[in-house]
């Protein structure tokens, strides 16, 4: 670090320096403060406007709202029970399918495969976590839905004993089809989550285990495995949260039909998907009040299963994720497992040695073989979709793609030419928007939670756990409540509000984890040498902490560019954002609509590729620079 | 003391970065390509201020998904011509146009199926209903070994959407077809998952003409909402159900006849209330609009209307305008681009699946335009 001297020796400008850094010391406090009650206040107004607007429709329908059956606005009848069981039976049969797969591949990275394969693999599962969701129904919709009514569907209903699951018409639309698209969305947090739970297992479990005579099996089952237990829950509940409240992706591939299933292969209907389908037609009064009731279902089952997924990841500390930047001195190991067993979790309790008194070491072998030989099946599998998804849309979306392309605005139908240009400044005007929103908001809200522990702090942290599980269709609800209908008016301002609203506890939880890594011994010798509080923060904390603040940040800004549900509720017309163009021109049965919709999500995919790249990049360098 | 923090240097910089961004793109939207020609006639604003000179305007639009290809036709065409009037229309169905009139959220919306009183009632101030468009409702399959133009009526189709009916060669469909050839393909009904037009004029199409269809869903007012939702496919938006019709062997399904048509779909013939079997095409849908002498906001169905070589699913589209814009130059723009809509514009209809308006309806909808008012009262437009 350079120092540049001032341009004359004096004591003027020493002076006007001490009384700036004596006001920034007293706005100091006032900053943060700022950023939290901001931050507390919209997430308050968020569910006080969730709550009223859904009231009238509680009142019109009484507790009948939560399980009545019925959903008929001609007859003033509205009630969230059949869309209840089609939310759950579409996240529970995605959890069937991503959990046993998502664990294999978690495992086989984290234990099995070669370290150089796992290495490769690492980033690009962590890449799949965020593709948009619009991208992978987008896919759906387009490749598999037609394979699913033509083959998969007829076929499982053709297998003897599974008729009682599998019945009636194959239509391609179905519960079956929104759960594999919602187990195609989740499978990559769950591997990633997983994995960094499995790798923080310290080497002295995994050495004890094989001391003690444990195959490399036994040695995941018996202390790898249990020690990983909490962060792994905490994967599958997040996953769950993310499927409960996916909308979009979901009204695109579930075939809308809003009765009581009686088939995994028949249409069905989900909450989100009902807020999708009813939120833009829905007359004022009881009926956008229903609608938005069921908003308030959906969030009151997405923040539960947040909260204990927060709670869970929470408990013991130092599971979840990797330590970063300075590594604190003390072993972690020895506090999670401290902390395991005295939340009742038997951690290495079960002592691999009884297990390897069963069987012959040949058999122990054999069996352990088998099980890596799943989880090594598992990453073919999980690979498959995964693969298929990204080459259909490169594939699909390289042959749209031009320079004109790129650089035109759209034409209607018939007129040749068009592009989308309108889409990308539009999505660009958005989020660049909501950076202005988000980055000082969250920056301030995370050094309140940094500098204080009173309760404002803990409603800080409170709000943010609540909001990183609310579902982003929700969010645009609120946007449409609170800026559009007011203002009257579409606008980019309330699409940039929606997704900064969004991308704020993303960037809150960021910011304070890379804050908390910054050693206590840099703050106190900052103090010692009389530096203020603000400066020491500026100059110390801050510094250190860059590298993950801006890679939350930009975290942050990928998830916001592939979000749909905000811009659909706010902005004029599909094209004046990519989401939600993609979204448009899906549904369009016109090949040429179709070719838009794929060359959209390549562009959108590859933003969502560079800003994620850009934040390992910029991690890597900013860590470098820093040492 | 050194230089400034270099946190606040990289937030300056993410925040200068947004600020270009934002900067950049609003500039780019400016763009559009000149034009010489002139929109034609604009009989009735022709006193209106010239807009050569006036600032840029923007007009948001919500409504009917039915009426987009050629809204967006038209709009596109206008902006050619006036590079200063953009138009943003987000088809996201009648219904949502009503209410987005009733907001005013939006500076005009569209609906196939007027505003009832009732709807009028919640928005605030006068709300003008302009018919811009006439159209229809095609009712497409895709039955790749099958015939084209198979012959449907009312029962049958009652049958179909209620589930009674579940192969093409059933033998009510067969007794309608003698000679056709009628593949066992598994019939798969779709229909629309939001409330619509389409939906409306299917369902009011047979109530009028299928006992068992009323005593099924037990009402006979027609509804936008689809009323038997529990059978068949439900789809958002025409463009949903064209997507799965041309997706699925098998499937039948409404959809606007523009949709229908650039999709390539094949349609079936409908009874019609002349007693013969019509399939849907510019004339016949021209022949359906041209019995509609005594059209107004309130008398809107043209549906079985008996008429020769008239289709029975056919309908106007009805832009919904406060009649006292808040905004002077908007309105002026607004009542300006619906004169071309509903003169000029109507030349591009026929290519896109549309008829163009009957001479009386035309006149209607500028008698309608003429009565727009400035913010501070009074009409908006001088008498041409």
């Amino acid at each position: 670090m350079t120092l540049a001297s001032p341009p004359v020796p004096g004591l003027a400008p020493t002076l006007r320096r001490r009384a700036a850094t004596r006001r920034a010391a007293r706005l100091y406090p006032g900053v943060y403060w700022l950023g939290g009650v901001v931050f507390i206040g919209a997430v308050v107004a968020l569910v006080v406007a969730v709550a009223q607007g859904s009231a009238s429709a509680f009142a019109h329908a009484g507790l009948g709202f939560f399980w009545s059956t019925t959903w008929n606005p001609d007859a003033g009848d509205y009630a969230a029970g059949t869309l209840v069981v089609g939310t759950l039976v579409t996240t529970g049969a995605a959890m069937v399918l991503a959990v046993p797969v998502g664990l294999g591949v978690a495992v086989a990275l984290s234990e099995v495969v070669p370290r150089r394969v796992a290495a490769a693999l690492g980033p690009a599962v962590e890449f799949l976590a965020a593709v948009p969701s619009i991208v992978v129904g987008l896919w759906a919709l387009l490749i598999l839905s037609p394979v699913f009514a033509s083959t998969v569907e007829p076929f499982l209903r053709g297998v003897p004993g599974l008729h009682w699951i599998f019945s009636g018409p194959a239509y391609g639309p179905s519960l079956l089809l929104a759960a594999v698209v919602l187990a195609v969305m989740t499978l990559p947090t769950i591997v990633a989550l997983s994995r960094s739970a499995l790798g923080a297992v310290p080497a002295a479990d995994r050495e004890a285990a094989m001391a003690l005579g444990a195959t490399r099996w036994q040695m995941i089952r018996t202390a790898v495995l249990p020690a990983a237990r909490s962060g792994i829950l905490a994967a599958v509940t997040l996953a769950v949260g993310r499927a409960l409240g996916e909308s979009i992706a979901v009204a695109l591939v579930i075939g809308n039909r809003p009765v009581l299933p009686h088939s995994l292969i028949s249409p069905g209907a989900t909450l989100g998907t009902g807020i999708v389908n009813q939120f833009a037609e829905a007359s004022p009064g009881v009926q956008t009040s229903a609608v938005i009731g069921l908003g308030a279902v959906l969030l009151v089952l997405t923040v539960a299963v947040n909260a204990a997924g927060q709670w869970i990841l929470r408990r013991p500390a130092g599971v979840d994720t990797p330590p970063r930047g300075p590594v604190p001195s003390t072993d972690p190991g020895a506090e999670t497992r401290a902390a395991l067993v005295a939340h009742g979790w038997s951690a290495s309790a079960r002592p691999p040695v009884r297990a390897s008194a069963v069987g012959t070491l040949a058999r122990r072998r054999r069996s352990g073989r088998a099980a890596e030989w799943l989880c090594r099946t598992a990453v073919l599998v999980g690979l498959v979709p995964l693969g298929a998804l990204l080459w259909f849309t490169v594939a699909k979306g390289a042959g749209a793609v031009s320079v004109s392309f790129i650089t035109h605005g759209p034409t209607p139908p018939g007129v040749p030419g068009g592009g989308i240009s309108t889409a990308i400044t539009g999505t660009a005007r958005i989020v660049g928007l909501a950076l202005l929103l988000a980055i000082p908001t969250g920056l301030a809200a995370s050094l309140l939670l940094y500098e204080r522990r009173g309760r404002v702090a803990a409603a800080v942290r409170f709000a943010a756990d609540v909001l990183t599980g609310v579902p982003s269709i929700l969010i645009g609800v609120f946007a449409y409540t609170v800026l559009v209908r007011p203002l009257h008016h579409a606008s980019t301002v309330a699409a940039a509000f929606a997704l900064a609203v969004l991308m704020v506890p993303i960037m809150i939880r960021a910011n304070e984890e890379s804050l908390r890594t910054v050693a206590s011994d840099l703050w106190e010798a900052g103090m010692a040498l009389g530096a203020s509080r603000p400066s020491v923060v500026r100059r110390v904390v801050l510094r250190q902490a860059l590298p993950g603040v801006v890679t939350g940040n930009l975290l942050a800004l990928s998830r916001g560019v592939g979000e749909t549900a905000p811009p659909l509720f706010t902005v004029a017309a599909p094209a004046s954002a990519l989401t939600f163009l993609i979204f448009d021109q899906a549904t369009q049965a016109y090949p040429e609509a179709q070719r838009t919709a794929w060359g959209a999500a390549l562009v959108l995919l590859v933003l969502v590729l560079v800003s994620s790249g850009a934040s390992r990049g910029v991690a890597r360098y900013l860590t470098r620079k820093a040492r | 003391m050194g230089k400034k923090g270099r946190p606040w240097v990289a937030a300056a910089l993410a925040a200068g970065l947004a600020l270009t961004v934002v900067g950049c793109s609003s500039a780019a939207k400016a763009g559009g390509s000149s034009s010489t020609t002139n929109p034609g006639s604009a009989t009735a604003v022709g006193g209106a201020n010239d807009l050569v000179t006036a600032a840029p305007v923007t007009l948001d639009g919500a409504g009917a998904n039915s009426i987009d290809p050629f809204f967006e036709r038209v709009f596109y065409d206008y902006h050619q011509a006036n590079p200063k009037v953009s138009v943003h229309y987000s088809p996201a169905g009648s219904s949502a146009g009503i209410k987005d009139v009733q907001q005013a959220t939006v500076d005009f919306g569209d609906s196939e199926i007027p505003m009832s009183s009732t709807d009028l009632a919640k928005a605030h101030g006068a709300i003008l209903q302009i018919p811009v468009d006439l159209g229809g409702v095609a009712l497409s399959y895709n039955l790749p070994a099958g015939p084209r133009g198979i012959k449907l009526d009312g029962p049958t189709l009652a049958g179909i959407f209620t589930g009674s009916i579940t192969k093409w060669d059933d033998p009510a469909i067969t007794a309608l077809n003698p000679g056709a050839t009628l593949p066992p393909t598994a019939i798969v009904p779709v229909h629309r998952a939001d409330s619509s037009g389409p939906g409306w004029d299917l369902d009011a199409y047979l109530i009028k003409t299928a006992p068992a269809w009323v005593a099924r869903i037990g009402t006979t007012k027609p509804s936008k909402t689809w009323p038997v939702a529990s059978v068949g496919v439900g789809q958002q938006l025409n463009s949903g159900i064209a997507t799965y019709i041309k997706q699925t062997p098998g499937a039948i399904g409404f959809v606007e006849f523009g949709y229908a048509l650039r999709s390539g779909f094949v349609n079936a013939a409908l009874k019609s209330g002349a007693g013969d079997f019509v399939a849907p095409s510019i004339s016949s849908i021209t022949a359906a609009g041209s019995v509609a002498t005594t059209l107004s906001a309130k008398d809107f169905s043209i549906i079985d209307e008996p008429g020769a070589g008239a289709y029975p699913l056919a309908n106007f589209s009805w832009t919904l305008v406060p009649q006292k814009p808040t905004d002077g130059a908007k309105g002026l723009a607004l009542g300006k681009l619906l004169d071309y809509v509903v003169t000029t514009g109507q030349q591009v209809a026929p290519g896109l699946g549309y008829a163009p308006l009957p001479a009386s309806v035309v006149t209607l909808a500028q008698q309608t335009i003429a009565t727009l008012e400035n913010p501070s009262g009074g009409a908006l437009f001088r008498a041409a």
